[in-house]
């Protein structure tokens, strides 16, 4: 009778643990399982019964299976071909200058301050706004600096325009170091000028003795030429073929006068 | 690096869900590799440390967005190149676009949830890692990543204009 009556209270607990509170919140608890097919007979049929009038649930499972696929799926993603490229940019000699300071742990000394100044100076003068302020408290400075009675820069704009409109010269210093510079350059001109007449007459002369050389040989290689077409218009084969290599000879006389070689032919 | 690369993406995708910030931090992320190469005295171990490392750049990241926060939200639905099969131009569209809503849907999560989905669900990584990562114990990772599953449905759902959902997930349950 107890055991009976026992049976009868768990059966009683268990379905009202299964039909009791939101509908909704227990069908979302066994998703997870439904989805990885985990579930007792009984609670998969009690979700599908809800799941078959409750849209908003049916939806919820739905994108929890196909979620099950895809997230596997997601652990890669193609950075392209670049990325590779940068990353060892970075890491390798390919490192700009300010990276590598900074890796190798910043320039000490006043190099270091002045390159850490220049820049800062360079991100700062790149804003707008700030340069817009920094021309604004330029200009109050030089104009502070020019037009105070005590300033030592008093009146100096004026000598800048008087210097403007008379030429540089003008100025004693200014002048000497023109007539100074004048001098240097003149010189530095002047000698390259000399140096390349100097050659080009060595060139001239050159070209004149070579001229002067191939004048005996071409006249004989001329006088070699004639004779041969004339022999060879009178028909006599053999000594025109001879006349020819006279002319041949004369020609590699003409030759080696151009270039001054001298001839070793051996024979008459 | 190659060999890691599209993970560590990924990681850093999942986490700050913009493409390109995505990019930058991962090269940020194997440049701190790179400098700290001495630190992993395991190199059985190698993967755990850099995903380690992966995480914990990409969680200082989101807190310093967090206390200066960009000057506009990208919405992430730029992502391009996740690599995955791709039968039909239908299936692709399908999938693509499920892609970029998982991951718009993760912004959503709370952090320990979505680490949760990042680190077991797409990363599988092994439940000590996790906890050991997370420095919480085993249990919790298991009984909270159901719960995470189900909120990350739950948000996709909203997000894919309420329970209609727009047909993306209409056929998909298994």
């Amino acid at each position: 009778m107890n055991d009976r009556r026992r049976r009868e209270d768990r059966f009683v607990n268990e379905v009202l643990q299964r039909t009791s509170g939101s509908p909704c919140a227990r069908a979302e608890g066994l998703l997870p399982d439904l989805v990885a097919h985990q579930l007792e007979d009984v609670d998969r049929q009690l979700v599908q019964a809800h799941l078959e009038h409750c849209y908003g649930c049916r939806q919820v499972a739905l994108t929890m299976g196909w979620l099950g696929s895809l997230l596997p799926g997601l652990a890669e993603l193609d950075p392209g071909p670049a990325f590779t490229a940068r990353v060892l940019a970075r890491t390798t000699g390919a490192l700009s200058p300010a990276e590598r300071e900074v890796r190798a742990g910043g320039t000490i000394g006043l190099a270091g301050l002045m390159d850490r100044v220049g820049r800062w100076w360079e991100r700062q003068i790149m804003k707008p706004q700030f340069a817009l302020q920094f021309a604004y408290a330029a200009t109050v400075i030089l104009v502070l600096l020019t037009a105070l009675p005590i300033s030592p820069l008093r009146g100096t704009p004026e000598k800048a325009l008087e210097v403007m409109q008379a030429g540089p010269g003008s100025l004693p210093l200014v002048g000497q170091a023109m007539v100074w510079t004048n001098v240097r350059v003149n010189g530095l001109v002047a000698r390259p000028r000399a140096a390349i007449e100097e050659q080009w007459q060595g060139v001239v002369e050159d070209l004149d003795r070579r001229r002067q050389r191939m004048v005996q040989p071409r006249q004989a290689m001329e006088q070699h030429l004639g004779e041969a077409v004339s022999r060879l218009s009178e028909g006599e084969l053999s000594a025109s073929g001879y006349a020819l290599i006279q002319t041949a000879r004369s020609g590699q006389d003409v030759w080696r006068a151009w270039w001054g070689t001298q001839d070793n032919r051996a024979g008459p | 690096m190659r060999q890691h690369q599209g993970r560590i993406c990924s990681m850093a995708y999942g986490y700050v869900g913009d493409q390109d910030e995505a990019l930058d931090l991962a090269q940020e992320i194997f440049v701190r590799v790179y400098n700290s190469l001495d630190t992993c005295l395991d190199p059985d171990r190698f993967q755990y440390w850099l995903t380690r490392i992966c995480r914990n750049a990409c969680v200082d990241h989101l807190r310093r967005r967090k206390v200066r926060p960009p000057r506009q939200d990208i919405p992430a639905d730029e992502m391009t190149a996740l690599r995955d099969d791709r039968p039909t131009p239908e299936e692709d569209w399908v999938r693509s676009s499920r892609k970029k809503l998982v991951f718009r849907a993760m912004q959503m999560l709370s952090d320990i949830n979505r680490e949760i989905i990042l680190l077991k669900d797409i990363q599988d990584l092994p439940l000590e890692e996790i906890a050991d990562m997370l420095d919480v114990p085993v249990g919790t990772i298991k009984s909270r990543s159901s719960r995470a599953r189900l909120e990350l449905a739950k948000v996709i759902t909203d997000l894919n204009g309420g329970p209609d959902g727009g047909g993306l997930g209409a056929e998909a349950a298994s």
